[in-house]
């Protein structure tokens, strides 16, 4: 290898053995690492020099198998079109001891497929020699370079540079000489031999031969126009199973034969009581965790404890949040301008637009970093996996799987990190319809709004009153689950995974990732969020006198709008404080305090005047639990899914709050005006059979759609 | 040889894998097969979630993993009673 070259080299493994971590350590990039499938989603990209030379570093997510076929996950697809593209020249297969059997296989298929690999076994906290005799034996038999190294410590990490640069000379070692029969072999160089003079684009080779064979879709696109393979094949050699049972017999059989029954031999001369004591427990602890009467009621208790720390700790800091930012920040701010002689309108601005701007986000981070440093926490540990288990046959009924739980169980804390939490679920239909579940789980500023209206009305029934509203919230977010299974196309992601072994995580390392989650996201929504603080402010300052608002007929027909709801004509601060909602529920009672300009304490007295009755407050509270979610959370759904699901999910809730309102209201007030309850409730219920009967038609042009999807996964 | 299900095992119990149904999922065959699930094999019903559904089975290899009784119906599996490990 010359010096001053520049090359790419590729990792590629099944899901959680390392690569990132590997990644990380070889490039000194910070990509998130996580306990779970599917945490590295797209390609990573990084650079290291070593030796006079710069090699490039791609991080790939992690497969299972390279067979593609139409279900598989995005990740897969990514990794299969990837390697079709073959852009990188050097692989490093990264493999683990923990799934030995799983991530052998993968080798092997990459071993057939021709790759220049060199195997990397990251140790962990496994037994090194265990390793390293594994290392010899795989030399031997796969004739690969092979280096043991530890991604956690940077064990091994010079070793492994060296043994990249060293790559270059790579002969074709055939190991599938090893375990598939030689009849068969020589049956494949007979068809590649016979058919290599066709004028194809694509050459072929081993590799895809074996791959056509196992039924990936991909290589039948490839070799399409080879009609007569399978024929050749049964002519010439008949196995009994179908040809991917029969490969993957074959390579199992080798990697047992040859790697997993020395491993446990090994293991068996190894090991220390220590290891067996620790391994028996953790063994205990997972028989209770998914215990069949203990498992669910642990798993509600965790889920308990963590609402609880969570909100207590909003209650205490959210307090000292605001007022001492108020205090600090936008006094002497205020004081700074009066003292440049800004404008008077300029500070007003300030004070009501950006300075509530400012404070709501702040407010937001106590509650983001609690949630994610308790979820890292979860899922570093290993639990969320033994939780997936527990709930998805739950979940199932949803058309979800368990992954889907934790996001909204987030949710009821606060819908943001719940929503950017979901990008750990695969599937992007799975993972649709967690995020427009989501925002119907009542977060912590709904619940402000909701104590302050149950104290003024519902005084004996507190209680009751906000739970109806949390479970009317749940059973919308199961309704919009229902409908939306109906419409996307796709079945339910399949479960096969494996329970990660219990670990302890490494508290730095979660407040690190913890604090840069926060700061994205603070950037991601500070624009927003300041912007639509500072549009209110401007609105609120202009002066209204100058209008007859009131009087004004346009107004009359927007106030018109909320009159089936139960909101009086006159009681425009209601409406206007609903916008307040944007920016964030709670502000919903800062607007109705300075709207209705009384002190904190008095609003409970003029809000049952300015309402008028318990109905319409119930109403009033319903539309704000269902109404599209602050700005923060439409800017989230943007970011994971796309702007049109943010924008569906706005308008659907709405609307969905609109109907419940009106129709509680007027199911509530029937005999006051039973003639108008009734047409409105006509009205309504031809929306809802319009809608329904749209949804029936893009179903069954979902249905005739069936064939097309073979087309679109091979696009991938 | 009588073509069970997974469903017929319940916890502890043996059964050998005689191959899989045939059917439209190529994916989850694929990832069956990658973790070892081939005819031949043995494979051990480890513990049950809570409402019999999913469940985690161990192979003779030693790798664990779970699955949903109700996906792996495409496993023809035959139950044995006491097998050496």
């Amino acid at each position: 290898m010359s010096i001053n070259s520049q090359f790419q080299i590729t990792l590629i493994g099944t899901p959680n053995t390392g690569k990132t971590s590997l990644f990380n350590c070889l490039t000194g990039e910070q990509q998130i690492v996580g306990n779970w499938d599917g945490v590295t989603v797209s390609l990573a990209k990084s650079s290291f020099s070593y030796l006079g030379h710069k090699i490039i570093v791609n991080d790939l997510p992690g497969c299972y198998s390279l067979i593609a076929s139409n279900q598989m996950t995005l990740e897969e697809k990514l990794v299969c079109e990837y390697l079709n593209e073959l852009r990188s020249e050097i692989f490093i297969n990264v493999i683990n001891l923990e799934n030995l059997t799983r991530d052998l296989y993968l080798t092997l298929q990459l071993l057939e497929q021709n790759y220049n690999l060199l195997i990397a076994i990251n140790i962990n906290n496994n037994d090194i020699s265990l390793a390293a005799n594994l290392a010899i034996k795989l030399r031997e038999l796969l004739g690969c370079q092979v280096v043991c190294c530890n991604a956690a410590t940077g064990f091994g990490i010079d070793k492994l540079k060296l043994a990249i640069l060293d790559q270059t000379n790579f002969s074709d070692f055939k190991t599938y000489r090893h375990y598939i029969p030689a009849q068969i072999i020589e049956v494949i160089n007979r068809y590649i031999d016979s058919n290599s003079n066709n004028n194809s684009k694509t050459k072929i080779s081993v590799g895809i031969l074996i791959r056509y064979l196992e039924g990936d879709v991909l290589a039948k696109q490839l070799l399409h126009h080879h009609q007569n393979i399978n024929l050749f094949f049964i002519d010439n050699c008949m196995v009994e199973q179908s040809w991917d049972v029969f490969f993957a017999s074959q390579r199992h059989e080798f990697i047992k034969k040859y790697f997993i029954n020395s491993i446990k031999n090994d293991a068996k001369n190894n090991t220390n009581n220590n290891k067996i004591l620790k391994n028996k427990l953790l063994d205990v602890l997972d028989t209770i965790v998914l215990h069949k009467y203990l498992g669910l009621p642990i798993f509600f208790g965790v889920i308990y404890g963590l609402f609880f720390l969570i909100t207590k700790i909003i209650n205490l800091t959210q307090y000292y949040f605001s007022v001492a930012l108020e205090f600090a920040v936008i006094k002497s701010i205020t004081k700074l301008f009066i003292i440049c002689d800004i404008p008077n309108w300029l500070i007003t601005i300030f004070n009501d637009g950006v300075a509530i701007g400012i404070i709501t986000l702040f407010n937001f981070i106590p509650a983001l970093l609690v949630m994610y440093i308790s979820l890292f926490l979860l899922e570093n540990s290993g639990y969320i996996a033994r939780a997936v288990v527990l709930i998805d046959k739950i979940m199932g009924f949803l058309g979800l799987s368990g992954k889907s739980l934790v996001p909204m169980i987030i949710g009821f804390g606060c819908n943001v990190p719940a929503i950017l939490g979901t990008r750990v679920i695969e599937q992007k239909r799975d993972k649709i319809i967690t995020v427009l579940m989501t925002p119907f789980m009542s977060c912590n500023a709904r619940l402000a709004v909701y104590s302050v209206f149950a104290t003024a009305f519902f005084k004996s029934e507190q209680g009751n009153i906000i739970f109806y509203l949390y479970l009317i919230g749940v059973l919308s977010a199961i309704l919009t689950g229902f409908l939306l299974q109906k419409i996307l196309s796709g079945s339910r992601c399949n479960l096969i995974m494996s329970l990660p072994i219990y670990r302890m995580p490494a508290l730095n390392v979660i407040l690190t990732r913890s604090i840069g989650r926060v700061k994205k996201f603070l950037i991601h929504a500070g624009f927003s969020v300041m912007g639509m603080c500072t549009g209110i402010a401007i609105l609120k300052n202009l002066n209204w006198a100058h209008y007859n608002l009131i009087g004004c007929t346009w107004f009359k027909y927007f106030m018109a709008i909320f009159k089936p709801m139960g909101i009086a004509a006159d009681n425009w601060q209601a409406v206007a404080s609903l916008f307040s909602g944007l920016v964030a529920k709670e502000a919903i009672i800062g607007s109705l305090n300075s709207f209705y300009r009384v002190d904190g304490n008095e609003i409970y007295g003029v809000l049952y005047a300015k309402f008028g009755s318990l109905e319409a407050a119930f109403a009033y509270l319903l539309f704000i639990l269902l109404c599209f979610p602050c700005v923060s959370v439409i800017a989230s759904i943007a970011k994971e899914l796309n702007t049109k699901w943010a924008v569906f999910s706005a308008v659907w809730t709405t609307s969905i709050a609109y109907i419940v309102a009106v129709v509680y209201y007027q199911i509530a007030t029937f005999n006051k005006h039973p003639q108008y309850s009734i047409r409105l409730l006509l009205v309504i219920i031809s929306i809802i059979l319009l809608v329904f009967i749209g949804i029936k038609i893009i179903i069954k042009t979902n249905k005739t759609q069936k064939a097309n999807t073979i087309a679109i996964a091979l696009e991938l | 040889m009588s073509n069970q299900s997974i469903f017929n095992l319940s916890v502890g119990e043996f059964g050998l894998i005689e191959g899989l149904v045939p059917g439209e999922n190529q994916y989850y065959r694929q990832r069956l097969l990658a973790e070892g699930v081939v005819p031949g094999e043995v494979l051990k019903i480890k513990r049950i979630a809570p409402f019999g559904d999913p469940i985690e089975v161990s192979l003779s290899g030693g790798n664990c993993f779970v699955i949903r009784r109700t996906e792996a119906n495409i496993i023809k599996i035959r139950k044995v009673s006491d097998l050496e490990k």
